[in-house]
């Protein structure tokens, strides 16, 4: 079961103009998850993966990858991965089978099997329109396409993706989620780095928060959830917005109002079955319409983000 | 099997750049082939009759410093900082890929077509200014010096290409260090004609020294062939030591 493939220990990244982009960072990936780097623009997800790709040297700490010392022997880590870069790097002069097939060469595969391979991701990956366009003439949700099915030529036994879905239409982006699911199935271990909180909720089986550098939580998304408590969120028409904040004051009980916007009012209420049931029953009985929903992993990183810049205030 | 996969590698690079010319092959003919074919014919054309055929010699050597230096500079230093500041080089060296496969990749495709520009000045211009049978008869070193000669520019353009810190310093840098090298090579006019400060600068560049190697070899000129290819080896040895160095697979 704890099988791991990836091991963190301690790590650190200052970069020469003195930004903290990874501070003692550490954790696990079991071999065979979908393992998510989640934060913000900023936060330190690609600084993260371009060490674990050997392509980046930390300050501190130590990175073992498929059992290889990554930091002592950056190029060998590079025969069981395959990256895909934030940025689409591309080769505008080539054509899209060109780009793949070459990709293919150079991770060793022999011109029949990069052939293949090369067919078979552009069928897989919605591209057998494009197959002989140059790739420069595409635009950049096709590239970023193109760059992401690249990271599964030679079928390595991990896949680093970094914000795979940029660029891509909702459409596109599901598209890709599925791929990465079958993936997943076949026994690739996959890291994903992404500021899309709904990716990571639809992909991980582990999330790891990232915020200025430093892990803000780690867990899988239920455990995440639980750090910052059980709750339920009740968001109401702001129509009833005045009625509602009078008729909390009088009942009993924990009620917090988190977001007075111009259209609706969302009530934090205890995760506790009887504080829920009572302000149901209490809007039902004044018959105000009202939506009920669990927290999202947005709710739960906007909150965690919050206590850390309070911890980083005092 | 090591060795096959940096052969392999090396192959791979340098089919992706040549690919390159298909959708530039029409500006590459008219900088590695025109131009220069241009260049002598209307020179052959102003001094018809006047060109000695020393003059001529000098002529066809300086036309050919000054074609290498432009377009291999140009060609890797702005290859390599493309490169690396568009993030190609993240993209390629995330795969099984050695920086050696990488720069011997980009440098053949500069060498194979700073040998085609040679061979195609050299019968041009020996036929035009009618010094053929000259040039043929010291033609293998010959060829070597420029050869040798290439290889110093190399480095000298990845020095710029592994170094730069944007594109438009790239291609400022490039620019300006080609020109320097093609106007203070002294190939046209002879090196004691050259003010001391811009002499002594001229000592530092590759292309001198197969220059003056090469005007001894055509017999127009009385410089020591072998201090100079010694010279030449060294410079090529520093500036492609620097320049390959330049080339990061591991970031700091
Ligand atoms: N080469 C570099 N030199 C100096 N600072 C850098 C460098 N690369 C990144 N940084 C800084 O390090 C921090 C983390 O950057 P990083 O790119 O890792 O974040 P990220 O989480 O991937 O962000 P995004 O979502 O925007 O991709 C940022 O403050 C960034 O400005
Ligand atoms: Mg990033």
């Amino acid at each position: 079961m704890n099988n791991f493939i990836i091991t963190v220990k301690n790590l650190t990244k200052i970069y020469k103009n003195g930004v903290k982009a990874n501070v003692n960072i550490s954790f696990n990936i079991r071999e065979g998850e979908i393992f998510s780097i989640l934060g913000p623009n900023g936060a330190g997800k690609t600084t993260l993966i371009k060490q674990l790709a050997g392509l980046l040297k930390p300050t501190s700490g130590s990175i073992i990858v498929s059992g290889v010392d990554v930091i002592r022997n950056p190029n060998a880590v590079k025969e069981y991965i395959s990256l895909c870069p934030q940025e689409s790097a591309i080769i505008e002069h080539l054509t899209v089978f060109e780009h793949l097939y070459y990709f293919g060469r150079l991770k060793g595969l022999s011109s029949d099997k990069a052939r293949k391979e090369t067919n078979s991701l552009i069928s897989k990956f919605d591209l057998k329109k494009y197959r002989d366009q140059y790739v420069g003439s595409l635009s950049k949700g096709l590239q970023r396409r193109i760059i992401v099915a690249q990271a599964f030529l030679g079928s390595s036994k991990i896949v680093y993706l970094d914000e795979p879905t940029t660029h891509l239409d909702p459409v596109g982006r599901r598209h890709v989620w599925s791929i990465i699911r079958e993936y997943k199935k076949d026994g690739t271990t996959i890291l994903l780095a992404t500021h899309f909180m709904d990716e990571a909720e639809r992909l991980s089986d582990r999330i790891l928060f990232l915020n200025n550098g430093r892990i803000v939580a780690l867990g899988s998304i239920r455990d995440i959830k639980k750090l910052v408590g059980n709750y339920v969120k009740i968001r109401i028409d702001a129509y009833y917005g005045e009625e509602i904040t009078k008729l909390l004051d009088r009942i009993k009980g924990f009620y917090k109002i988190s977001k007075y916007s111009g259209s609706f009012i969302d009530i934090i209420v205890p995760g506790e079955d009887d504080e829920v049931e009572k302000l149901i029953d209490f809007l039902i009985s004044r018959r105000i319409e009202f939506e009920l929903r669990m927290p999202s992993l947005e709710d739960v990183f906007l909150e965690l983000s919050e206590n850390e810049s309070k911890k980083g205030i005092n | 099997m090591r060795v096959k996969k940096v052969l392999t590698d090396t192959y791979i690079i340098l089919i992706i750049n040549f690919m390159s010319l298909r959708t530039a092959i029409i500006p590459y003919i008219v900088i590695a082939i025109i131009l220069p074919l241009g260049f002598t014919y209307l020179i052959s054309l102003a001094f018809k009759g006047m060109i000695t055929v020393d003059a001529a010699t000098n002529m066809l050597v300086g036309v050919i410093v000054l074609s290498l230096s432009l377009s291999i500079i140009n060609g890797i230093g702005q290859n390599l900082g493309q490169d690396r500041l568009l993030k190609r080089l993240e993209l390629i060296a995330s795969y099984p890929v050695s920086p050696g496969a990488y720069i011997l990749g980009v440098s053949t495709v500069f060498i194979i077509s700073s040998l085609i520009n040679v061979i195609i000045m050299v019968f041009s211009g020996g036929i035009a200014w009618n010094i053929l049978d000259r040039v043929l008869r010291v033609f293998p070193q010959l060829l070597s010096l420029l050869l040798i000669a290439s290889l110093g520019l190399i480095g000298i353009g990845a020095v710029i290409g592994t170094r730069s810190s944007s594109l438009p310093q790239t291609y400022a840098l490039t620019n300006i260090v080609s020109f320097i090298i093609a106007m203070f090579t002294p190939a046209y006019y002879p090196i004691e004609m050259m003010p001391t400060p811009i002499r002594i600068l001229s000592q530092f560049l590759p292309t001198t020294h197969a220059a003056l190697a090469a005007r001894s070899l055509l017999g127009v000129g009385q410089y020591d062939i072998v201090k100079h290819t010694v010279f030449l080896v060294l410079l090529t040895s520093i500036y492609l030591f620097f320049g390959l160095r330049g080339i990061k697979w591991y970031e700091e």
